[in-house]
């Protein structure tokens, strides 16, 4: 029994060495938020150490975890949702684990990067980037198409990437 | 295999990306380090707009542990089910309490995974000494963790440190002692150092002998009187020639105060004593003083510190009480 359990500690512990980095950095996307992609990611592995028939499964196991990351993190945001209806100051989660290490002057040119975008690229990233807005949400509000929203955004990563490559090390 | 770019990377980093195309993208990241480079460099540009730099918490040794310490506690209170309700009452009382009484002070737990036993042990507003299976000697700083197996038993020394630590390593060149922190190694033979971990990197000091220390990608030796520093977000490496002593005396108790003010002074010897200053009219913290305590008895520095800056002091429940009218 226990020899069983054991096994299954190790089948799970290589798929999680395997398919952490990338689970925690999906989960940050969606969370913005260090902790919260931290707990996401594992209490999927919890799942899975309790439930190993899953490892059993035709499908993959990666496919698995991916999914799962997914309908947690949508649970995290519904409850966010709900939290921040009866709080009153509601703020976009900033709480990434960031420092503010830039110097005025850095923070000048990324300003400037940021100025130097075509109007409505700057309006959508500004939308997506700072608002924390869907590129849905920002279509429908836009009257665009969801694909024009995302050339958009891509257009806008590229420039500020291109401007801001050498400052941003 | 599809050929990634700008529009995917942004699609990802602002959260729209499907699970099955997250996959697929990170896939294409881990297949070579030019992907990797490409797609770090648009990260970069997604976080650096905010005008912050991110760090990514790449912990993974410590979250498997909690993972595989998490599992382990549901077990036990799937066990513990079977127990009669009146001994699970006594137990739960006796937890609270113990629970109220480790909160005050440091909390030290053990499980255990597979044959091997681990202790962890964490420390809250005091600093902690504590001996390893080696005999090295661990001070731990403020809001610390350290996990080590309860005997060394295999080819080396595993320690997993968190936030800040001293260590005094017992030498032995056939085991090296290795402490964990994030995605950082160090690897040391016998040895005397300090490892401070803050938001965006590691510092190594080293008081005695050489450490090394690797993330895996690159490594660093570090020797008496250097530190070593690694930038957790750009994975790069420093090396300085000197540290201040004082910022690791809180676990040496060695400190060199040139002409420092009783505020700081007070600052650094209440966490390496674990007391408290209090001070009869603040202005006395803008009093300076030089002078050097290798090791000495509270009482002795106490003694100096009153005699150089013409105050009295009082010490009581490990609090100290420092009166006076102004500086010499």
């Amino acid at each position: 029994m226990t020899m069983i359990k054991e096994k299954n500690m190790d089948v799970v512990g290589k798929h999680f060495h395997l398919h952490f980095e990338g689970l925690q950095r999906y989960a940050f996307t969606l969370l913005k938020n260090n902790d919260e992609a931290k707990d996401a990611v594992q209490s999927v592995f919890m799942r899975l150490l309790e439930n190993p028939h899953r490892l059993d499964k035709e499908r993959s196991i990666q496919a698995y975890l991916y999914q799962s990351v997914y309908h947690h993190c949508l649970n995290v945001l519904r409850h966010r949702k709900v939290r921040d209806a009866y709080e009153q100051n509601t703020v976009f989660p900033t709480a990434f684990q960031e420092d503010t290490i830039y110097s005025s002057e850095v923070k000048k040119q990324i300003e400037e990067a940021l100025d130097s975008l075509p109007p409505q690229c700057r309006t959508i990233f500004y939308k997506s980037r700072f608002d924390g807005m869907k590129y849905a949400a920002i279509a429908r509000e836009m009257n665009l198409s969801v694909k024009t929203v995302e050339a958009q955004m891509g257009k806008a990563l590229k420039i500020l990437r291109v401007k801001l490559k050498s400052i941003l090390l | 295999m599809k050929q990634y770019d700008d529009l995917d990377f942004v699609k990802y980093l602002a959260g729209e990306a499907s699970p099955q195309e997250a996959m697929e993208l990170e896939n294409w990241i881990a297949q070579s380090d030019a992907n990797r480079q490409a797609f770090d460099e648009a990260a970069r540009t997604w976080s650096g707009v905010s005008g912050r730099k991110v760090y990514p918490s790449v912990s993974l040794e410590e979250t498997w542990q909690q993972i595989t310490d998490n599992a382990m506690h549901r077990k036990n209170r799937a066990r513990r089910r079977t127990i009669g309700y009146i001994s699970l009452l006594a137990a739960a009382c006796l937890l609270a309490i113990v629970t109220v009484f480790y909160m005050k002070k440091d909390h030290i737990k053990k499980d255990t995974i597979g044959a091997v036993q681990y202790v962890t042990r964490e420390t809250g507003e005091k600093i902690v000494r504590d001996s390893l299976p080696d005999g090295s000697v661990v001070i731990l700083g403020q809001a610390a963790t350290i996990r080590y197996p309860l005997h060394f038993e295999g080819n080396d020394r595993p320690v997993i440190l968190s936030k800040e630590g001293w260590f005094d390593v017992v030498a032995d060149p056939a085991k090296p002692f290795i402490v964990s922190i994030g995605a950082l190694q160090i690897k040391v033979i016998g040895t005397t150092f300090n490892v401070l971990e803050t938001n965006s990197q590691v510092e190594v000091s080293v008081t005695s002998g050489v450490v090394r220390i690797g993330d895996g990608h690159d490594s660093l030796t570090v020797r008496t009187g250097q530190k070593g520093i690694y930038h957790a977000v750009s994975r790069q490496f420093e090396l300085q020639s000197g540290f201040d002593p004082n910022t690791i005396g809180y676990a040496t108790r060695i400190f060199s105060f040139t002409d420092n003010s009783l505020q700081e002074i007070t600052v650094l010897l209440a966490k390496a004593y674990n007391i408290r200053f209090v001070l009869n009219d603040p202005r006395l913290g803008q009093c300076r003083m030089s002078s050097s305590f290798e090791n000495k008895p509270l009482d002795y520095v106490l003694e100096v510190i009153a005699a150089t800056l013409g105050l009295e002091y009082q010490l009581k429940n490990d609090t100290v009480y420092l009166n006076g009218s102004g500086c010499n």
